[in-house]
């Protein structure tokens, strides 16, 4: 169980929206997103759908192709499985202010990089062509 | 042995003849006319739609199976549009949707005040930390006036009270997946049809599950094969019956081969004609026409049942028999109806080469058949012209004054209804029986009439009236609709996001990329039914609108129409143009009633051409007379029993009171035409009969409705015509 905080900038925002909460692993393998601020909202991600439960109740979205390399390094992440990231990315590691940065490159996919320092995994970026980009500190559920 | 080998050569060249060239259609605009509209319900949009259900209390299971047949389908050629689930729209299809929100669903001047933009601002704002937010949230963030979040919820709405779990449809009640397909835009065929419901819950009895598999086109298949299965089983018991009947009275395979082999004759002569006179032959034509040439079988037996030195004469009998039913039935090619002037030529010329050909192979030599004492059915009926003259009357003003009973044939096999009802109970199914369609010169018109419609169709669901409904028109607004937007210019729009941004505590100077945004949005092409055929998410509901009536046609799918007398009242007092309401079970029944009558106008005219005929060729109109009230005394007589059995007549029952009649014209040619042989003729007469009996009484029997409705017919007809002509009005006529 990982423990994050989200901070969400779009070019329509002052200030970066932030939500907290924390990352798990169900038993069938789905990655579990349980938030838990500003809203309470547990999310299930499968292969090809995710189950909502929140304030306005169950419910179940189809993910879309553009979304699943998310999911993917996201649930590779969670695992500590280099392997997975691996095989679905072309990775690319370089120096960054804070450490090591290593992009995760996927034809059609957002532009994901996961941020670290030593052998510690401090961030992962989804930075999506237009929208707003995410940045998941881990550990920093506070 | 020349005659037997020529009738083989015949038969074999007959046959060979029609197997490669009978072209068998089942069009109902042959039978109905082509100007029914009603008819041809199967080859619309909705016709042939298909719902699937995968029925088992473990949700994973039946689950795994509907992904499995909707992947299977999703390959077969049959199938145009499968899903069991909800798809995710592409970027592609995000992209295309977002470019033409104003076209789908532009927003009102309510949509575009500072207040009401920054509240949606505030909202999208919200949803990037929820789920769906991953996906629309930075959509949603560049569209303040609400317009994308109200095209995504309109296309997105499953509607039909059906859940999703597991990426797969549910039941309402929680006890089955669903899956929705679209059959392919190709004709009807029973066969291919039939074989998918077969392979679909095939498929899902692997897995030792149930699928239920309704649709115009399936049920319909369905019933044809239902039907099919009850024929085969029918005449193959009625076949063996009879066979082993010819066996016992006939006692020699060559005098049963007498018997079989001027029907075969006929049947194979009869369908070249048709092919040779329609280009094709019509199933009806084949199935009924068939059954009628059953009739053909009586004439070896007529003549095998007479000693030799009378069969000269019972010959020419025959023939004249033949000819005056091939007259009365010849009288339907009249009835402007091809199916049935189909069956005119059919029965005609079968039962004329039948006889011909009986003719030809019963010749004084073959031995006549061991007679069967059924002379002493010979009876003595005081009064019999009048009382013939009464049941005539009778029987036939009841049959015109009631209304046609053709309901029993228009009702679901049990099974179909079992299904039916199931299904309800998982969702909300649009009207089967009620249909609201939409035309118009071009699609254009068609959404126009439609814009016109909708307000209409709202007040409907907000009274209550009707559940709700589904039509492009919800979507789509027409072009001339979409080219007319109220919008402000993008200078304007600009100052009130900006105002909107300030509100809602945001970056002022995002106003200048909302404004890239709305201006994009509005210069963007208009949509057409077209570009929504090519998404995902929209073509099932593009594909509704469609060529056909007077041009362009939707029908309006209606959900809940518990009031349609009502309904009605609705439309016509808001009387758009181009749109009409249909009670199908009503046209149906009133298309039945209208072929009921046409065909008894043109069988009254045959009878009276034939009776003349016979009355002419005899040379003995007075006993051409007797024959006539007999025929129509045993006829009425019949009519009165079905309706008293069974209720109104139905058209196919009708139908079979022709065959009724070809038999009776037959009994009453031998029985008051053959002289002094009226003891054989009585003898030949009840082998008939009880041949006839056997092959129709078991049918009376069948599951199929149409089947144990003729059947049921010729059976006690057959009883009426030999008691009516058995009969004789003077004592002394009645052998001892």
């Amino acid at each position: 169980m990982i423990a994050y905080r989200e901070e969400i900038f779009h070019p329509g925002l002052l200030t970066p929206v932030i939500a907290t909460g924390l990352l798990r692993e169900a038993r069938n393998g789905w990655l579990v997103r349980e938030q838990t601020t500003p809203v309470v909202e547990t999310t299930r991600l499968g292969e090809t759908f995710l189950s909502v439960e929140g304030a306005a109740g169950p419910n179940l979205l189809p993910i879309p192709d553009s979304l699943r390399p998310t999911i993917t390094a996201m649930r590779a992440l969670v695992r500590g499985d280099t392997l997975a990231l691996r095989k679905a990315f072309a990775l690319e590691l370089s120096d960054a202010p804070e450490g090591w940065r290593l992009d995760l490159t996927q034809p059609g996919a957002d532009r994901l990089a996961i941020l670290g320092c030593g052998d510690v995994v401090r961030a992962f970026e989804i930075a999506p062509v237009e929208g707003a980009r995410r940045v998941l500190h881990f550990g920093d559920a506070g | 042995m020349t005659r037997w080998l020529l009738a083989w050569a015949l038969l074999a060249g007959l046959v060979v003849g029609a197997v490669l060239t009978v072209e068998p259609r089942s069009d109902a605009a042959s039978i109905f006319g082509a100007e029914r509209s009603g008819a041809d319900l199967l080859d619309t949009v909705e016709g042939r739609g298909l719902t699937i259900a995968i029925v088992s209390p473990d949700r994973a299971a039946r689950n795994q199976v509907a992904l499995e047949i909707a992947e299977a389908l999703r390959n077969d050629p049959m199938i145009a549009d499968v899903a069991a689930g909800p798809a995710a729209p592409s970027a592609e299809v995000l992209d295309w949707l977002w470019q033409h929100r104003f076209r789908l669903t532009p927003p009102g001047a309510e949509d575009l005040t500072p207040d009401a933009m920054a509240a949606r601002l505030l909202d999208a704002q919200a949803a990037l930390t929820r789920a769906e937010g991953l996906v629309i949230a930075p959509y949603l963030l560049r569209d303040p006036t609400g317009s994308f979040q109200r095209l995504l919820s309109k296309l997105s709405s499953p509607g039909q009270g059906v859940q999703q779990s597991g990426g797969v449809w549910q039941a309402r009640d929680g006890s089955a997946a669903l899956i929705f397909a679209r059959l392919a835009d190709r004709p009807y065929d029973i066969a291919a049809t039939g074989d998918l419901t077969v392979r679909i819950r095939g498929m899902a009895a692997q897995s030792d599950l149930r699928a239920i598999v309704i649709g115009p086109r399936a049920v319909a298949a369905d019933i044809s094969r239902q039907t099919e299965r009850a024929a085969v089983w029918a005449s193959g018991l009625a076949g063996a019956l009879l066979l082993g009947w010819l066996c016992l009275v006939l006692r020699r395979p060559q005098a049963v081969l007498v018997c079989l082999l001027p029907l075969a004759i006929g049947f194979a002569a009869a369908a070249l004609t048709v092919q040779l006179a329609f280009s094709s032959v019509h199933v009806l034509a084949l199935g009924f026409g068939g059954a009628l040439m059953g009739l053909a079988i009586d004439y070896p037996l007529h003549l095998l049942s007479h000693p030799r030195e009378v069969r000269q004469r019972a010959r020419r009998l025959v023939l004249l028999g033949a000819g005056t039913t091939a007259i009365a039935f010849l009288s339907l090619t009249g009835a402007g109806l091809p199916a049935f002037a189909e069956i005119g030529v059919f029965v005609a010329t079968g039962l004329l080469s039948a006889a011909l050909t009986t003719r030809l192979l019963l010749s004084d030599t073959v031995a006549p058949v061991r007679p069967l004492r059924f002379e002493r059915l010979l009876w003595h009926l005081p009064y019999k012209p009048l009382l013939a003259a009464i049941l005539a009357g009778l029987g036939i003003s009841l049959v015109v004054t009631f209304e046609t009973g053709d309901d029993r044939l228009v009702a679901l096999p049990g099974a179909v209804e079992d299904d039916l009802h199931a299904l309800r109970s998982m969702l909300t199914l649009p009207s089967g029986r009620y249909r609201l369609t939409v035309e118009g010169a071009s699609a254009e018109e068609v959404l126009q009439r439609q814009r016109a419609l909708l307000p209409v169709l709202d007040q409907m669901r907000v009274d209550e009236v009707i559940g709700g409904f589904q039509m492009l028109g919800q979507v789509l607004a027409p072009v001339s609709q979409q080219q007319d937007l109220a919008l402000p210019d993008r200078g304007t729009f600009v100052a009130i996001a900006e105002q909107a941004l300030r509100n809602a505590d945001m970056a002022p100077d995002f106003a200048e990329a909302l404004g890239a945004d709305y201006l994009a949005a509005i210069q963007a092409p208009v949509v057409v039914p077209d570009d929504l055929r090519q998404l995902g998410v929209t073509r099932g509901l593009a594909a509704r609108l469609g060529p056909g009536g007077a041009g362009w046609i939707e029908a309006v799918a209606l959900y809940d129409t518990a009031l349609p007398d009502k309904l009605a009242n609705y439309l016509a007092e808001a009387s758009v143009p181009g749109v009409s309401f249909l009670d199908t079970r009503q046209s149906l029944s009133s298309d039945l009633a209208e072929l009921k009558a046409r065909v008894l106008q043109w069988l009254a005219i045959g009878a009276v051409l034939a009776f003349g005929f016979l009355a002419l060729v005899s040379a003995r109109p007075r006993d051409s007379i007797a024959i006539a009230l007999s025929c129509a005394g045993a006829l009425g007589l019949t009519m009165l029993v079905l309706l008293i059995a069974t209720g109104p007549l139905g058209v196919f029952q009708i139908m079979a009171l022709i065959l009724v009649v070809g038999i009776g014209v037959d009994y009453g040619i031998f029985l008051t035409l053959g002289g002094e042989e009226r003891v054989d003729a009585a003898r030949s007469c009840g082998l008939c009969a009880v041949s006839t009996l056997l092959a129709f009484g078991v049918m009376a029997f069948s599951s199929a409705p149409v089947l144990a409705e003729i059947g049921l017919t010729v059976s006690l007809g057959v009883i009426a015509m030999l008691g009516l002509h058995l009969a004789h009005p003077r004592l002394g006529s009645v052998p001892r």
